[in-house]
């Protein structure tokens, strides 16, 4: 024992299993469901959650830097990780007195370690349908990404560029699938497009030579973090053919349709648009249907009659999608979560979590674990052992 | 013997005060407004008892049940009948509370005309009112100032009292039944011009078809303006069977009365004559042939909604835990004896009565006990009342009881707070329209409130006791200490049991098990919380001065959690944004911390007192 090099792993293995331990990890794990809690009015829920508990460190621009200025969620989560992995291992004993704690803090492994996976590999998106109307992809209305559609003889393919790689001047994005070259000539987080003779004083030069962008001013805007609220990003880019200049183009997340251009007698659409998450079905809108209590605006059911055709299986079949009742395809699920266009535009969240059924099993044990040592423990001290 | 004489005379004076103090003075009156308040209306979404309606709109305009001017007192449905029978009486009642000095000003309210002005007052000034209103309805909620959310309350307020005498009359007729009857005949002598009125044969000029759009008109803008849907189709057996009186009116005399609107027509016309007979026949008319085709509703439910108006019993219950509280801090120094086992009794009572009420708010609702803030608070109350009549057995002197009651009646202030926000049986959005999921979620997540405050006010108990009771009392203290770590571990095992339910039913509704949603978090702030006092506990971080340090802070998580997040006003679980709660809410926070401020500072004191 008098080996330092053994001793001291040994050391900070019992402080990392010790309750004192614990203590100080959920404190701060306390302090971080706080500030997300807290930072959501200003930022909305998903810049918060992704700024707080989806990142190893929290950072923060500071006199111009940007700063990891804590440790965020995934960190503090691996580190309980460990801490309750050394504490079953080493301190809690396996005997049927403490079968209750010992299931409890196995449990616990199991959520930190589901929690994690599922901030990891979860995605959301929004499928946006209007009655007739048919996609396979939803889209993530806070992430942005610049896609090339690349028309080849087996079909349409896509190359994609997700922000904010395309929102940083002079950087050239290239893909062995395109025989062209895009470089950023100027970014903007947010804009909007001039509405009216005053904006048009504060409009960005046009910096288009080719296509729709020539026509069109734009504007920068302060991007805004809200749930409710839309930022749309663009940028003039120029494409490069073998280091020639091709033409500059604007691509904006408002200019819905793309720009269409011409390299080499193929023809790419480049868009700037919000990500897409691309479903293994076709989606249509069949039916909206949404009935409020008599005399008020309090919504007492909403529900989407969905035609969904699976391509690779020829499935095709209709499925009624309502509150409580989301539909489950695939690893994905789609469920009713808004409306709009005065009630012929449905609103579907797309949720693809792989590790959906980690929390039900180990809830399940810690629940049961929980129940099992409070009974125990405390029958022992009614019972005077204690 | 002597003893148990005394034990009676006390329960039956506080039962009988609490009755007494709650009962609303049955109306003095010729009129048979009894009668006339268990009709049923559509209000909100569902069908209810007028009473309910009037009660839920005298809340809503002045903060109470009744109406409560400087010389008399009247129950709502005598406000409500007032409106119909003296428009200008009832409108000239001082019921609008204003107090925002800028608000005041700017409607030119003068210091001599007191907090409350009266509706024709507001009405006077109805122009600047609705163009201010107009101009902050606009704003996002959050960007509203003081003036301006002040003057949209008045407006409310002010619109609530005129849709609530649309639903009887149109505000020109002065007398209903000959103006009807005129509306009738005009439509009669003019059907073939009325069939015209869309082809070219319409003539615009003919008098008669231009008198006759201005009463279409006249009664259509009544219908739209109706707080009340008063009139139901016979011949309809679901909720789609009731509408205004006015669109009950334009349906009748378009079709010669397939609705029977002449009934409701000659009701309020007789109230309007204060004609009794006539009132009083028709009124039990409605109400019989009602019962006997109910659309939406069921009459038993109605009938027990009704009683349960007059009864009150969450206000009984209020006024005897009060009395409790009271009884045991003086049995600490008078016959403790006589004063705790009067308590027990009172609490036991108390509780019984709380309970037959959640039962018939249960039966009434068709749900379990907990659907919003308000019937949550009722529920903590009631667990809280429970907990404390429990662990009396093992605390003795009276604590328990003192800890129920002092908890009963607090949460029981907070839900009538919460009640003058609106329905407190309304119905549920369709997101959280599931008897699975209130049962067990939302009832668990609740009880682990009840074991929190338990366990925070145990804290109190244990840290008071050990500072300031004359002579130490050793054993008692370590048994509140226990009590504490007991609650702290059980709040643990509800609130993650409850916050896991939740969970799932997000994963089922939202597709997502976990979303760090405001309300989520909360739970889970809980959760974290208790499981760091027991943590603490374990490494020898603290002992029992801190757990019960620790537990008093738990308070002010566990309000966070149940009505702050709410405050924020974001995301999916905000379903009720109060604004004076805010304030409330930091109160409380206070107070909690001056506790655990007094606490610390007397540390040595109550450590040594044997809260070590």
């Amino acid at each position: 024992m008098s080996n330092p090099l053994i001793s001291l792993p040994q050391k900070w293995a019992k402080t990392l299993a010790s309750p004192a331990m614990s203590v100080y990890i959920l404190s701060y794990l306390f302090f971080l469901v706080i500030l997300t809690t807290v930072l959501q009015v200003y930022w909305g829920i998903f810049v918060a959650k992704k700024m707080v508990m989806d990142a190893w460190w929290i950072w923060m621009p500071i006199q111009g830097h940007v700063l990891p200025l804590l440790p965020g969620g995934w960190l503090v989560g691996t580190l309980l990780l460990v801490s309750l992995s050394m504490a079953l291992l080493t301190r809690i004993p396996f005997t049927v007195a403490k079968m209750g704690l010992w299931i409890v803090h196995f449990g616990g492994i199991l959520l930190v370690l589901g929690a994690g996976l599922s901030s990891g590999l979860g995605q959301e998106a929004q499928l946006v349908l209007e009655e007739g109307q048919s996609k396979n992809y939803a889209q993530m209305a806070h992430v942005t990404e610049l896609a090339v559609q690349v028309s080849t003889p087996k079909g349409v393919k896509e190359v994609m560029f997700t922000e904010p790689l395309f929102l940083k001047d002079n950087t050239i994005l290239k893909q062995p699938e395109l025989p062209f070259e895009i470089k950023v000539i100027k970014s903007y987080s947010n804009s909007k497009m001039i509405a009216s003779e005053a904006e048009k004083r504060a409009a960005e030069p046009n910096l288009a030579t080719a296509g729709m962008g020539t026509g069109v001013m734009i504007i920068s805007q302060k991007p805004v973090n809200r749930d409710d609220y839309r930022n749309d990003p663009a940028a003039y880019v120029e494409l490069l053919v073998e280091g020639q200049p091709m033409g500059r183009y604007l691509l904006a997340n408002f200019i819905e349709s793309g720009q269409m251009v011409t390299i080499k007698d193929s023809v790419y659409i480049l868009a700037i648009r919000p990500k897409r998450l691309y479903l293994p079905i076709d989606v249509a809108l069949a039916d909206f249907e949404h009935k409020q209590y008599p005399g008020t605006t309090i919504p007492s059911w909403f529900s989407s009659k969905v035609m969904i055709f699976n391509p690779t299986t020829n499935e095709k079949r209709e499925v009624t999608i309502s509150m409580n009742h989301p539909l489950r395809y695939d690893g994905k699920t789609f469920y009713q979560a808004s409306f709009g266009k005065n009630d012929t535009q449905s609103i579907l969240q797309v949720v693809d979590n792989p590790t959906w059924l980690m929390p039900y099993f180990s809830c399940a044990l810690i629940g049961l674990g929980l129940i099992l040592h409070f009974f125990m423990a405390f029958n022992r001290a009614g019972r005077g052992d204690n | 013997m002597k003893q148990w004489i005394a034990v009676g005379g006390i329960v039956a004076a506080v039962v009988g005060v609490s009755i007494w103090g709650t009962l609303t003075l049955s109306p003095k009156n010729d009129l048979d407004l009894c009668k006339w308040g268990q009709l049923p209306v559509m209000a909100g979404g569902r069908v209810m008892p007028l009473d309910a309606a009037a009660r839920q709109s005298a809340l809503f305009i002045t903060g109470k049940q009744y109406i409560a001017t400087d010389g008399q007192r009247m129950s709502a449905i005598q406000w409500m009948a007032l409106s119909i029978e003296k428009p200008q009486v009832a409108d000239s009642l001082p019921l609008f509370t204003v107090t925002h000095d800028e608000l005041r000003s700017f409607l030119g309210i003068t210091d001599t005309m007191g907090k409350r002005v009266s509706f024709s007052f507001l009405a006077s000034r109805w122009g600047v009112i609705s163009q201010q209103a107009f101009t902050a309805s606009d704003l996002p909620e959050d960007q509203r100032n003081a003036f301006q959310r002040n003057l949209l309350q008045v407006r409310d307020q002010m619109w609530r009292y005129i849709q609530l005498k649309n639903s009887f009359y149109a505000e020109s007729v002065a007398d209903i039944s000959t103006d009807y009857a005129f509306f009738m005949k005009l439509i009669d002598n003019n059907r073939d011009k009325f069939r015209a009125l869309d082809s070219a044969e319409f003539n615009g000029e003919d008098p008669e078809v231009m008198s006759l759009m201005m009463y279409i008109q006249k009664y259509q803008s009544m219908g739209q303006i109706s707080y009340l849907w008063i009139v139901k189709d016979p011949k309809m057996t679901d909720s789609r069977a009731w509408m205004s009186m006015g669109q009950g009116i334009l349906f009748d005399t378009m079709r010669r009365g397939s609705i029977g609107v002449a009934r409701y027509v000659d009701t309020t016309d007789a109230l309007r004559k204060h004609d009794t007979k006539r009132f009083n026949t028709g009124v039990s008319a409605l109400l019989a042939d009602a019962h006997a085709h109910p659309a939406g509703y069921s009459p038993f439910r109605l009938k027990a909604e009704y009683t349960f108006l007059q009864v009150q019993p969450y206000m009984s219950a209020m006024v005897i835990y009060l009395a409790v509280c009271a009884l045991v801090v003086a049995g600490w120094w008078l016959w403790p004896l006589m004063l705790h086992r009067s308590a027990a009794i009172l609490l036991s009572i108390g509780f019984g009565i709380h309970t037959l009420g959640m039962l018939a708010s249960m039966l009434i609702h068709g749900r379990p006990p907990v659907t919003n803030l308000y019937s949550s608070a009722v529920y903590v109350g009631w667990i809280a009342v429970l907990g404390g009549l429990w662990m009396n057995r093992k605390l003795g002197r009276g604590v328990g009881y003192l800890i129920g009651g002092a908890i009963g009646f607090t949460t029981l202030i907070i839900a009538h707070q919460l009640s003058i926000s609106g329905d407190t049986l309304g119905v549920m959005q369709a997101v959280l329209d599931s008897n699975f999921w209130l049962a067990t979620h939302v009832v668990t997540i609740t009880t682990g409130y009840s074991a929190s405050f338990l366990a925070g006010v145990l804290g109190i108990f244990a840290l008071m006791w050990a500072l300031f009771a004359p002579k130490s009392d050793n054993a008692l203290i370590k048994k509140l200490s226990d009590a504490t770590y007991f609650m702290v571990a059980l709040t643990v095992v509800l609130s993650f049991i409850g916050t896991v339910l939740g969970g799932i039913w997000a994963d089922q509704s939202w597709g997502r098990f976990w979303g760090w949603d405001p309300k989520e978090n909360g739970a889970l702030l809980i959760v974290l919380w208790s499981l760091i006092v027991l943590h603490a506990r374990k490494a020898g971080i603290v002992g029992r001065f801190g757990v019960a340090t620790l537990a008093v802070l738990g308070n002010i998580v566990t309000a966070f959690s149940w009505f702050g997040v709410n405050m924020l006003g974001i995301g999916l679980h905000a379903y009720g944004f109060m604004e004076k709660g805010v304030v409330w809410l930091c109160v409380f926070g206070a107070v909690n911390l001056a506790i655990v401020g007094v606490a610390l500072i007397k540390r040595r004191k109550i450590i040594e007192s044997g809260l070590s």
